[in-house]
């Protein structure tokens, strides 16, 4: 499988937003557009840094980070609607910068905001029909896969028009829209966004399945629950920056971490500080905390020479601990970590 | 072969697609009419009352034809100079730029296949401008050479639509987004208002605006078709400063000069939309969510 589809190397992008005065219009504005008189530095938003990656045909990749990470900007460079604005890249051998109206031709892309250009008038299966018309599917292969896909995700609306459409169905749509096309590599860009469990797992299944028949996956989403089914390789980026590469376990840098999880009589906040303050566990906010039937669920990235001492500070609080089952590290583990570690440096 | 046929196909989904969409407002289809008739009915009225006292020759002697050509070069001219930005404009705010721009179709196809609603809506205007004066105001046309007519038309449209598509160009190239498009506005709104002779014969005019109306397509496809269709008109006298100027036939010199208006314009227009986009991919400006 070692056989790299996408080579990212040193891609940097830098926005510099022009500053639009209020209500600024006419000729005052063609001009300051024209020349650009008010380019100002301090307006740039580094969107990434020196991102580099690859990822291998036939591999599901993930990119994660929180919010305004750069996720969504590094796809739109990968499939050629944006150039970097340092760095290059290519995908299945083609430069992305110079060879961008190919790339169209390998690529498809599956967005969260994609389902903005639905159109309303349409019915969802127009909507799907008329887009594969459009990227050059035959009437009758589109036809038989949006069938397909269908009955795969259960769509009963494909009749109705989009206005009559939940953000789900909506979303759902513009997945099968961004499938029917079978392109050999998909971006999916937070594709579990407004989906119901049941179709979350429909969709994971078909990334597997393509992935399985050679297609080369790029998927960005904070999913993590959806995302450690494929066990990917990552990127994770905060603030542009790429903070860790590779499978979960070689996300996190710290050797020796493990994560427990922990069913406890009860948990309270000075518990947590003092774990974390003693250096027992890793990660300052326990994020799974959920009570059940007077029962608190709690995952712990714990250091590995410390679960003696992990039990011994519950314990002596007189909290009883009713089940501790060590996991492995998984993305969220990993992301948490990271992010947390970033937030507090 | 097989990407041109692709683009022609993608055209006609897009066609079918305005189709559906403008006939989804059936009110559209009521109020278009009587848009067509209560505007077409203002200016015969205002070239009843003008006519008495224009001298249009040599371009016949009857002013309604006169300006049923006049206001059917404007219908043409202000669907293929409008309409492009505002397409480029309708793509980009409905979030489907994104969804084009990743498909094998040319930059060009989706503003042509979402034009498909001018040719609904705006050119359907000329025909009936044509049967309005007809039937109500006297207006008479002759079609001995209907072959250079056609030529002129299709010389007419494809300049201003590169005209047009220099002003969609601004919407990437100067980042105009909303407000008022400047080329639009230069040409549409200023120049060719003053200048392109709709109802009027520009022989009218100040030697200074005549002058501007040279750099017109509309200037030589009235001319040309005014001498070929208005009863009486005179197709060896010069009417135009180049006709006097150059000893070149009336009519083969606004030939001329259409073809030449048509391959800048296009070709301006083209250059200058694709270096919009590509500075938009550049500074991230290119879809409406980045």
């Amino acid at each position: 499988m070692d056989d790299k589809i996408i080579n990212v190397e040193n891609i940097s992008k830098i926005f510099n937003p022009f500053p639009l005065r209020k209500k600024e219009r006419g000729p005052g504005l063609w001009v300051a557009n024209l020349v650009r008189l008010r380019r100002i530095k301090e307006n740039e938003i580094v969107a990434l840094q020196e991102v580099n990656l690859f990822v291998n045909r036939g591999e599901i990749f993930a990119i994660i980070g929180p919010n305004g990470a750069g996720k969504t900007t590094l796809i739109k460079i990968l499939s050629g609607l944006l150039y970097p604005t340092k760095g290059n890249g290519t995908v299945s051998g083609l430069d992305i910068i110079k060879d961008h109206e190919k790339l169209k031709s390998i690529v498809s892309f599956v967005s969260a905001s994609f389902w903005m250009g639905l159109e309303w008038q349409f019915t969802a299966y127009e909507n799907i029909l008329q887009y594969a018309i459009m990227l050059g599917v035959p009437q009758d292969t589109a036809k038989k896969r949006i069938k397909e896909y269908g009955e795969f995700f259960h769509i009963d609306y494909f009749d109705k028009k989009v206005p009559a459409l939940s953000a789900g169905m909506r979303q759902i749509i513009s997945v099968i829209r961004g499938l029917v096309v079978d392109r050999p590599i998909l971006y999916l860009d937070e594709p579990f966004v407004s989906l119901d469990p049941e179709k979350r797992m429909a969709l994971s299944e078909v990334v597997k399945t393509l992935a399985n028949k050679g297609k080369t996956i790029l998927i960005s989403s904070h999913e993590f629950t959806d995302l450690d089914v494929f066990h990917p390789r990552s990127v994770m980026l905060y603030k542009g920056k790429t903070i860790g590469y590779g499978f979960a376990e070689e996300l996190l840098p710290e050797k020796g971490i493990i994560p427990y999880s922990l069913r406890l009589s009860e948990f309270l906040p000075d518990l947590e500080s003092a774990l974390f303050e003693s250096g027992i566990i890793a990660c300052k906010v326990p994020k799974e905390l959920i009570v059940l039937d007077r029962v608190f669920n709690v995952r712990l990235l714990v250091r590995s020479e410390r679960v003696n001492d992990l039990i011994n500070e519950i314990l002596k609080r007189k909290i009883k601990i009713l089940d501790i089952k060590k996991e492995s590290i998984s993305l969220k583990d990993a992301y948490l970590y990271r992010v947390n570690n970033e937030v507090l440096n | 072969m097989k990407y041109l046929i692709n683009q022609v196909r993608s055209i006609i989904a897009f066609s079918k697609r305005e189709y559906i969409i403008w006939t989804s407002y059936k009110v559209n289809i009521v109020t278009w009419i009587l848009d067509v008739f209560i505007n077409s009915t203002l200016f015969f009225m205002l070239s009843l009352l003008m006519g008495k006292n224009t001298n249009i020759a040599p371009y016949g002697n009857n002013y309604v034809s006169f300006v049923v050509l006049g206001l059917s070069a404007y219908y043409i001219s202000y669907t293929n100079l409008g309409d492009p930005y505002d397409r480029v404009a309708r793509i980009y705010w409905n979030g489907t730029m994104d969804l084009y721009l990743l498909s094998p179709l040319s930059l060009i196809t989706p503003i042509i296949g979402i034009m498909y609603r001018s040719v609904l809506d705006d050119y359907p205007r000329v025909l009936l401008a044509f049967l309005f004066g007809w039937l109500f105001f006297g207006a008479r046309f002759t079609f001995y050479q209907p072959v250079a007519i056609v030529l002129v038309v299709i010389l007419l449209g494809i300049s201003t639509f590169g005209i047009g598509m220099i002003s969609a160009s601004s919407f990437f190239l100067l980042n105009l987004k909303v407000g008022t498009e400047p080329i639009k506005f230069i040409f549409q709104d200023i120049i060719i208002a003053l200048a392109a002779g709709y109802f009027y014969p520009i022989s009218i005019l100040p030697y200074s605006l005549q002058i501007l109306s040279l750099t017109l397509p509309h200037t030589y496809a009235l001319d040309a078709l005014r001498r070929l269709m208005v009863p009486g008109a005179n197709v060896t006298v010069p009417v135009l400063p180049l006709q006097k100027v150059l000893n070149v036939p009336p009519i083969s010199l606004d030939l001329i000069m259409l073809t030449v208006m048509s391959f800048l314009f296009i070709y301006l227009g083209f250059f200058m939309y694709i270096k919009g986009v590509e500075k938009a991919r550049r500074n991230g400006t290119l879809t409406r969510w980045q």
